[in-house]
């Protein structure tokens, strides 16, 4: 019987390698990528955290995802700000983007599981992302209330990720 | 465990059975789908699940409801393998899907252009440098999804394809409800209900929410053996006829989906 942290893992992998197959069947369209981390990232949610509060509060929000869902991924987290509305935060250990030769592929897919973990909680919300040169290390901002602007920003990322793909020529 | 050869013999059709056109999967199936079924198609990922739903779309009377392809590359595929084109009434949310994300790029655009012309009087007048509100409502693609599989005329195949573009944008119970409103139509309309779900996604809990809905649950499988691959079809769950549980390995050739052998597990 694998553990919890082995199931979690599994399940991380299994769905990633799905992304990757949809991004073959759907002719290289990078918005089938980020799709599939969103379904992740909102089933990670519904399995593991959705029952544990009536209405998140950005705190308890990070607090359940930190302990349920980036520990036994073994991701981590440095915050920079954290108020009622707004958090910032840096991606400091991925082990997915450790593993995976598909850098890009792999950006997209945790911006898009990132946001199904937010916005399951925060209907109203959005993701930002800063500074996507430093792919190593992005830059996250949750907003519980989007603007119309940051309402775009899903498509700016997909774009954006796939320009540098290009540039790198990757 | 009893073993049987497939025996290349035309299925006749039964009263009370939907035939997918795909004649070793009716054998299979032992007439096809009994109307009025939900019938989950769980595929992993390399597995060719989207070949199988347009292989049975090009067999009958179907509404194609899809989320991955537009209309136009289902045609193109379909005229690839040479299958016919008969009736299929196209639901092109992919289409609508990214229609959407371009209206929303061309009026991000078309706001900055504004600005760009207007003089700083005005841009004061305006109050702010954010970018003012477009009111981007996008449209609800689960009312879509429900609404254009309300009315469909009776025993027709429905196909989805997939579930996981819902299940991106949309919480699972959501989702769920809106599958169990379209399972009661189809049920009303004696038809076959085939809803595609990408295997390992979203969730072992919701997998099994699903199959509990279904009244059939077939899956698609790919399992490395050595240096190749194997590609199972197993019907896992057949609600009132549990003889057809069993397990089929299959290839994808120039003509489309082949079903080799069949092994029966009940």
């Amino acid at each position: 019987m694998p553990s919890q942290k082995e199931q979690l893992t599994n399940w991380q992998d299994s769905a990633f390698h799905a992304a990757l197959e949809k991004l073959q069947t759907s002719h290289g369209n990078p918005d089938s990528v980020m799709r599939m981390g969103e379904a992740f990232g909102r089933g990670l949610f519904a399995e593991r955290v959705k029952d544990k509060a009536p209405d998140w509060t950005m705190k308890e929000w990070l607090q359940e995802i930190e302990k349920d869902v980036c520990e036994p991924l073994g991701t981590e987290f440095t915050f920079t700000k954290i108020s009622p509305d707004v958090t910032t935060t840096f991606m400091n250990r991925n082990p997915l983007a450790q593993t995976s030769q598909e850098r890009t592929a792999e950006s997209l897919f945790n911006f898009g599981v990132m946001r199904g973990l937010f916005l399951s909680a925060f209907p109203q919300g959005e993701l930002v992302m800063n500074d996507m040169k430093n792919k190593d290390r992005p830059e996250f901002i949750f907003k519980t209330n989007a603007s119309a602007k940051d309402k775009l920003e899903r498509e700016r990322v997909i774009r954006a990720f796939t320009f540098l793909k290009k540039e790198d020529g990757v | 465990m009893p073993r049987e050869a497939f025996i290349n013999t035309t299925v006749q059709k039964k009263e009370g059975f939907i035939r997918t056109g795909i004649d070793k999967l009716d054998r299979l199936l032992e007439g096809g789908i009994p109307a009025g079924f939900t019938v989950v198609l769980l595929g992993s990922p390399g597995s060719s699940t989207e070949i199988l739903v347009k292989q049975i779309a090009s067999c009958g009377s179907v509404t194609y409801i899809t989320t991955e392809e537009t209309k136009q590359e289902i045609l193109d595929t379909i005229r690839r393998f040479n299958w016919p084109i008969p009736e299929i009434d196209f639901v092109d949310i992919s289409e609508k899907y990214y229609t959407n994300v371009l209206q929303g790029e061309q009026k991000r655009v078309s706001i900055y252009e504004q600005r760009s012309k207007l003089k700083l009087k005005e841009l004061i007048e305006i109050g702010s440098t954010a970018m003012p509100s477009t009111a981007t409502a996008s449209e609800d693609f689960l009312a879509v999804l429900s609404n254009r599989t309300k009315n469909v005329p009776e025993k027709r195949i429905i196909i989805i394809n997939s579930l996981d573009f819902f299940l991106s944008q949309y919480d699972q119970e959501e989702v769920l409800r809106t599958v169990y409103a379209i399972k009661v139509n189809n049920l009303k309309n004696k038809g076959a209900l085939l809803i595609v779900m990408t295997k390992g996604v979203h969730g072992d809990l919701f997998e099994r929410k699903m199959e509990g809905l279904a009244d059939a649950v077939l899956e698609l499988d790919v399992i490395q053996k050595g240096s190749s691959f194997e590609r199972y079809l197993s019907v896992k769950k057949m609600r009132n006829y549990a003889k057809k549980i069993g397990i089929a390995r299959y290839v994808i050739d120039d003509s489309g989906f082949v079903l080799e052998m069949i092994e029966r597990i009940m």
